[in-house]
């Protein structure tokens, strides 16, 4: 090495950005070149001064920003809880949207149609009002970080003992976010959330039979049957298996919240 | 108990103390410093998500803080150091090139060197052309790596490490001025770096 490549890699070297077979070479170099050595040894020691002159030593200051931030995003959160979840922040916004959404559907499918309700069914939208309010005021998101399907459907089972079965997704588009445990229509019921394309989805599975479903239109195909409604917007696909209900609640298309169930159909 | 919220102090607690070390460097008073760190901290909330990949490299903190920093320099809100990135006014400072030895600095013993720095860094450090100076805080008061670098300035790597180096020489450039002018040169027996390399 030269002393004009030694000079030009001499920031790299010192910053301990230079790779290995150069950092060799460069070091061999400033083992026999005192002039590089000392160029070295001043620019060592620039670089230590500079740590020091731009190191503040008072800290405190971005401490208390840190302590107002969080006491502004806390207090907002709080507000949000009791009135309008709109200013929630946008991952407990989504879940709380997925869970609306769900809920919307469920309830406002009711109204529209009016005609008696099914015991079952009321209570079955109760209880989701009932989780919905509880999730909101708990200000909780969810009680499982995991993208991992298998992971989630092993703490879903643990949880709630219901056999969640959360596909493997085909598609990088379709990522799971997390689980978590709660109750529908007095029934242990699983949850998990789902981004598809950025968009929230929500995945709901219990123990269950097809009256849950009865009013939802039932489509058949390939040997396989699911349920599917939409609401303001959005789209609610069901199946039924092993006297569980699974159902997948989103903005997108029916065969992509489908996948949440494992029915996407290939290709 | 809001695990977003704790998620993201969490996540935000490690950094403080390299944020707050940049942000007075962008900023030129401790109170607009202390403003724009509580603005970071405050656009990354609105940004954060933890299934967000980009949340977790420790550059995305820096890139917002020197995003609130341009937005706040254009807006000539505050007294901002951030300046667009200009090429030509880089080019012109470099034209003493590469091929060329450092700038030699007199022969003074460690403790009289670490002195002449005591007082004269900054100053020197402040007369480098914006980018220049911001790639070496960027790396010394941010602890960023060149990667991470790169990312926030949304240039190559290459380009970091070769604007480090200039910037470096630069420096030096600034800090033998002063040794010339200063009291410190008493004995310039200038010494030089090592020879060129034809
Ligand atoms: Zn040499």
């Amino acid at each position: 090495m030269t002393c004009f490549e030694a000079r030009e890699y001499l920031f790299a070297f010192l910053d301990g950005e230079l790779d290995a077979p150069l950092s060799i070479e460069l070091q061999r170099h400033l083992e026999h070149c005192p002039e590089c050595a000392r160029e070295a040894e001043i620019e060592r020691s620039i670089r230590r001064q500079l740590g020091t002159v731009l190191n503040p030593q008072d800290a405190t200051a971005p401490q208390d920003a840190l302590a107002r931030v969080m006491a502004q995003i806390r207090s907002a959160e709080g507000r949000a809880r009791r009135s309008v979840w709109r200013r929630f922040p946008l991952h407990v916004r989504l879940l709380g949207l997925a869970a609306a959404v769900l809920l919307l559907a469920v309830g406002g499918w009711f109204a529209l149609r009016g005609g008696p309700r099914p015991e079952a069914n009321q209570s079955f939208a109760d209880l989701l009002v009932a989780d919905f309010q509880h999730f909101l005021e708990a200000g909780k998101s969810l009680q499982l970080q995991s993208s991992d399907p298998k992971e989630a459907s092993t703490w879903l089972l643990e949880r709630t003992h219901v056999a969640a079965a959360l596909p493997v997704m085909q598609h990088d588009r379709c990522k799971l976010v997390g689980a978590r445990s709660c109750k529908v229509s007095g029934r242990p019921a699983a949850f998990a959330f789902y981004e598809i394309g950025g968009e929230p989805a929500s995945f709901v599975a219990l123990a269950g039979s097809d009256a849950d479903l009865h009013e939802m239109q039932m489509v058949s195909e390939g040997g396989r049957t699911h349920w599917v409604d939409r609401c303001r917007g959005h789209t609610i696909v069901a199946c039924i298996t092993d006297g569980i209900v699974r159902a997948a609640v989103g903005r997108m298309s029916e065969q992509e919240l489908l996948s949440l169930l494992g029915m996407a159909h290939e290709g | 108990m809001n695990s977003l919220a704790s998620a993201f102090e969490a996540f935000v607690a490690p950094h403080v103390r390299r944020l707050w070390a940049l942000a007075r460097q962008y900023a030129r008073t401790p109170e607009d410093a202390a403003d724009l760190v509580q603005e970071t901290f405050l656009r990354a909330w609105r940004n954060f998500s933890p299934t967000h990949e980009m949340a977790y490299r420790r550059a995305w903190l820096v890139v917002i803080l020197r995003n609130v920093a341009t937005d706040w320099g254009r807006a000539e809100r505050r007294r901002i150091r951030v300046t667009p990135l200009d090429d030509a006014e880089l080019t012109e400072v470099i034209l003493a090139d590469a091929t060329q030895p450092f700038a030699p600095l007199p022969a003074m013993d460690e403790a009289r060197f670490r002195e002449f720095l005591d007082d004269r860094l900054v100053a020197a450090l402040d007369a480098l052309p914006a980018g220049f100076r911001e790639v070496i805080v960027l790396s010394v008061a941010g602890e960023l790596n060149y990667r991470e670098i790169a990312e926030v300035l949304d240039c190559p790597v290459g380009t970091v490490m070769s604007r480090i180096g200039r910037a470096r020489r630069a420096l030096r450039e600034r800090l033998a001025d002063h040794a010339a002018k200063g009291r410190h040169c008493s004995q310039s027996s200038g010494t030089p770096g090592c020879g060129g390399s034809s």
